[in-house]
């Protein structure tokens, strides 16, 4: 526990005093006074909040459509019949690890085919392509008896019906599961934010913050004031929905 | 079933096979309009398949399905006008009762109910089941006899051509069960659609059907009244499967004289089609038919009480006949018969059957008086 | 039946397809991204590692020269082993470190949860952002290790520069960060274990070391399979973490897989290497996640 939380003490402690009593020796692990300088050119001389409207923007945006593909995708999966279910779901499972660190080439070429080079779409649809979510999603959608869409067709209802009113109120659980995993993913995601948007104004906080430091002589207490306040949001997400937020539904997830 | 009227449900020549293995034999059924339709069987039998066909949720290898005249092999389950009742009921958790009821007057599309028509018929249907007073209720706070009927007045609000049921009592205890038939079939009256119900227990089904078809192994066994099945059994199957206690089967031969013979009593066939001489052949005996006496004359089995099961409004022994074979047989309640009493036993008219080699019945016996 | 056997053929036929277009109406936003943003760019990838050509400059077909070249490449090779390295010594450690560590909170039955909090919070965190707060606590002027490492007298260590140490760093960075995550997931497979098969193993005087290994490890095979397989292939793409600290350096040392190819899209400005070296991480992949599947559905 102390060896996880020491360097965030550390971070802290540096991104709330003078960059130059950081060098003074021991050092000093309360600083005092408080300084907010940091803090203060961090979100005044830096586009810092803008890469955080981005961020945020970004992984909601990610979040919340693949939400929606992902679990309406799985009930097709899990609880429909049709033509070519087999492969496709073959196919899906085995494009699940592809990483995007490994396409960024013809993912480069793809976008900028498509003119979404520097664009919020860049940032956005590409993580979607990942069938990952779909796996997530059918093993809840999988734990509902067949029985229940079953009954409701014969009481008459739509696919689409029962997609919304059967199916997604009995996995909210696990969609806070998805939902908290993929806007983590979004969140934390570097390097294709790196390639696909050069326009300062339109990058996320991860390529935002690696800019700070490409500086000749990186400045460190902006550097740590960043660091301390990126953490934050995620941070504040993941205690919200902690309770729900069970590992072990991703190995269940692959596991058919 | 009445001529020049259409069938609520036929199914002509249906079949079902996963690859190559055959689920269900080629077979045809018609249910009349209000008829109490049960489809009886050991499970694995190919009954449940039947119901999911006609429903739409398992599709045809082979024939056709029609409801109210209607081919519905290829329409969706929305749109066949039937509503079934689950065995987990499959009620909807995240609702209350009231919502699940109204469930399928909300997807009528055409023409859309209004808000107090659908509240009205909801508490009509309510009522029927009497639950009224659990309408704000979630599933999760109900016994499952009250999921039950949440089930039935989700199936009858919309008043279908047609109900299916797959074992709708199966997960109650037995005081509940039987308390749930009478209403079932008091709801059925009411409603007057037709009804298939699925079933492995042969009570529910002599009691509530008005036919009974009986399955095993994915082949039709035999299609007819309770009456039907109970005096004349199609074969050894329905023969041991309705009834209890069960019938007993006994292997024997025909005579020279196309009788039977057991345990010294000749019996006569009532019909002797078909019968040939030294074939070997199986003697059905009904317990229920076989009367405990007092003394023996021509024509009555005779042996020694081994044990009895007093039942209160009945009583059963089981007799071990002189020549070693043992049989049950009903005994006046009134009057004990301790283990070891000496007792006659009388073959009442329609106790025993005759089956051929392949199980089939052939003919009621007679015990004859030389 | 009333319907000829041809009739009944279209019908059902129609029908079918009627099924299958609602099927694929709901796959449909999904398949679209699959196709463009996965499927799109494998295929492509797998066609141009036979073709030369820059990112502005013509393409060309070269056959199988791009495939030579790459495995003749000294710097691809080294990207490849360096990768194979830093996962050979990541994996096994945080593995052991995540399964003590649950070992240690399966036993913690209640307040275990600010720990646990504790221990996701560098999994939480941008691997970017953790890479730099690392910056800072291995830095031989100022980092608090190495202050440390002074106290006792001895001069600074410069972890990020010296060409033996900058790698197993950089595993050991991993590992910090991962170790929340396994932790939380071998917990997960541990408390999914029968309990009363542990306490009947009590009874019978198993001790506990003997209790893990002959019952626990057996019983947590389908947890292991996974984890081995998804950490591969997640520690085979390593980017973030060398990319701000050592940009491959010093001396290449720290060149991985992900950063070749990177480099081989802005900095070379010649793609036929990097597309070589990414398709081999896909197949690598691919090959992985078959195997996973394979394990899954006929060993557990």
């Amino acid at each position: 526990m102390a060896i996880a939380l020491i360097p965030f003490l550390y971070v802290i402690s540096t991104a709330l005093k003078d960059t130059n009593s950081l060098f003074s020796y021991p050092p000093d692990w309360i600083p005092s006074p408080i300084y907010w300088g940091n803090l203060r050119s961090l979100l005044q001389d830096q586009p810092f909040v803008r890469w955080t409207i981005n961020t945020l923007f970004v992984s909601g945006a990610v979040t919340i459509l693949k939400i929606w593909f992902d679990s309406a995708a799985a009930y097709a999966l899990a609880k429909m019949d049709f033509y070519g279910k087999r492969s496709l779901a073959l196919i899906l499972l085995l494009s699940v690890a592809i990483p995007i660190a490994a396409l960024i080439i013809p993912l480069f070429f793809v976008v900028r085919y498509l003119g979404l080079l520097n664009t919020y779409w860049a940032l956005i649809l590409p993580p979607l392509a990942n069938p990952l979510g779909i796996f997530m999603a059918r093993s809840f959608i999988t734990a509902i008896p067949d029985s229940l869409p079953a009954s409701a067709r014969l009481d008459g209802a739509s696919e689409f019906t029962i997609y919304r009113k059967i199916v997604l109120p009995l996995i909210r659980p696990g969609i806070v599961v998805l939902g908290m995993f993929t806007f983590m993913l979004q969140y934390t995601s570097f390097i294709w934010p790196l390639i696909a948007v050069q326009d300062s104004s339109r990058q996320v906080l991860t390529v935002g913050i690696s800019s700070l430091k490409s500086a000749f002589l990186p400045d460190w207490g902006l550097l740590s004031a960043a660091m301390l306040l990126a953490a934050v949001p995620i941070t504040l997400v993941f205690l919200a929905v902690q309770k729900t937020f069970v590992v072990n539904d991703l190995s269940g997830a692959l596991r058919e | 079933m009445p001529t020049g009227t259409t069938p609520a449900i036929e199914m002509i020549q249906v079949a079902k096979s996963f690859g190559d293995t055959e689920v269900l034999q080629p077979l045809s059924i018609a249910v009349a309009p209000g008829e109490f339709m049960i489809l009886l069987g050991p499970s694995g039998c190919g009954k449940s398949t039947i119901l999911k066909m006609i429903a739409g949720l398992e599709d045809l290898s082979d024939g056709e399905i029609y409801v109210d005249g209607k081919l519905v092999n290829y329409v969706r389950p929305k749109e066949r006008n039937v509503a079934m009742v689950f065995q987990n009921y499959a009620l909807y958790p995240h609702m209350t009762v009231r919502d699940n009821i109204a469930f399928p007057l909300r997807q009528l599309k055409r023409p859309r109910l209004s808000r107090s028509e659908i509240n009205q018929r909801v508490l009509s249907a309510a009522e029927i089941v009497t639950l009224s007073d659990l309408l704000d209720r979630r599933p999760a706070q109900l016994s499952g006899g009250q999921r039950q009927r949440v089930a039935l007045a989700r199936a009858i609000v919309r008043q279908p051509a047609v109900f299916l049921m797959d074992e709708p009592l199966s997960n109650l205890d037995a005081l509940l069960r039987a308390e749930m038939r009478t209403s079932l079939l008091e709801m059925h009256n009411r409603v007057g659609r037709a009804t298939v119900y699925v079933t492995h227990d042969q009570i529910e089904a002599m009691t509530m059907a008005d036919r009974i078809v009986v399955l095993e192994g994915g082949r039709l066994q035999q299609v007819g009244t309770p009456h039907d099945l109970y005096d004349a059994p199609a074969n050894t199957f329905v023969a041991r499967f309705i009834g209890s206690p069960q019938m007993l089967l006994l292997a024997a031969e025909v005579g020279p004289a196309l009788d039977v013979e057991f345990e010294g009593v000749r019996l006569l066939p009532d019909c002797t089609d078909g019968l040939q001489a030294g074939r070997p052949a199986t003697i059905g005996l009904r317990p229920t038919g076989l009367r405990v006496v007092d003394d023996g004359s021509p024509g009555h089995l005779s042996g020694t009480v081994r044990r009895r099961d007093y039942l209160g409004s009945d009583c059963f022994v089981e007799v071990e006949l002189d020549r070693g074979r043992s049989v049950q047989a009903r005994a006046d309640p009134a009057r004990d018969r301790p283990p070891g009493d000496t007792v006659a036993l009388a073959i009442g008219g329609e106790a025993a059957h005759l089956f051929d080699d392949r199980g089939v019945r052939v003919a009621g016996l007679c015990p004859v008086v030389p | 039946m009333r319907l000829s056997s041809g009739e009944h053929r279209r019908l059902r036929r129609r029908y079918k397809l009627r099924t299958a277009l609602t099927a694929y109406l709901f796959l449909a936003p999904n398949l679209l991204c699959f196709a463009v943003f996965l499927l799109l760019p494998v295929l492509w990838l797998a066609f141009s590692t036979f073709r030369t050509g820059g990112v502005l400059g013509p393409a060309e077909f070269v056959g199988l020269d791009n495939w030579r070249e790459t495995f003749g490449d000294p710097l691809a090779r080294t990207s490849i082993r360096n990768t194979i390295v830093y996962s050979a010594m990541a994996i096994p450690a945080v593995f052991v470190i995540a399964m003590v560590l649950a070992l240690a909170l399966r036993t913690i039955p209640r307040g275990g949860s600010p720990i646990r909090v504790a221990l996701y919070l560098p999994t939480l965190q941008p691997t970017i952002v953790a890479a730099l707060i690392f910056t800072f606590v291995l830095h031989p002027d100022f980092g608090v290790i190495n202050f440390a490492v002074r106290t006792l007298g001895r001069d600074p260590i410069n972890f990020l520069g010296d060409i033996s140490l900058a790698l197993p760093t950089v595993a050991g960075i991993e590992v910090w960060r991962g170790t929340g995550f396994w932790t939380m997931m071998f917990l997960a497979g541990l408390v999914g274990l029968p309990h009363e098969l542990f306490q009947a193993a009590e009874l019978d005087g198993a001790g506990a070391v003997r209790r893990f290994v002959s019952l626990a490890v057996p019983l947590l095979r389908p947890t292991f399979y996974f984890a081995v397989i998804f950490a591969t292939i997640v520690n085979l793409q390593l980017f973030d973490t060398v990319f701000a600290l050592t940009d491959g350096g010093p001396a290449n040392s720290t060149l991985t897989v992900a950063l070749f190819v990177y480099r081989s899209l802005f900095s070379f400005g010649e793609i036929g290497f990097g597309s070589t070296l990414s398709f081999i991480l896909v197949i690598t992949v691919l090959a992985l996640t078959g195997a996973q599947t394979y394990l899954m559905r006929y060993r557990s």
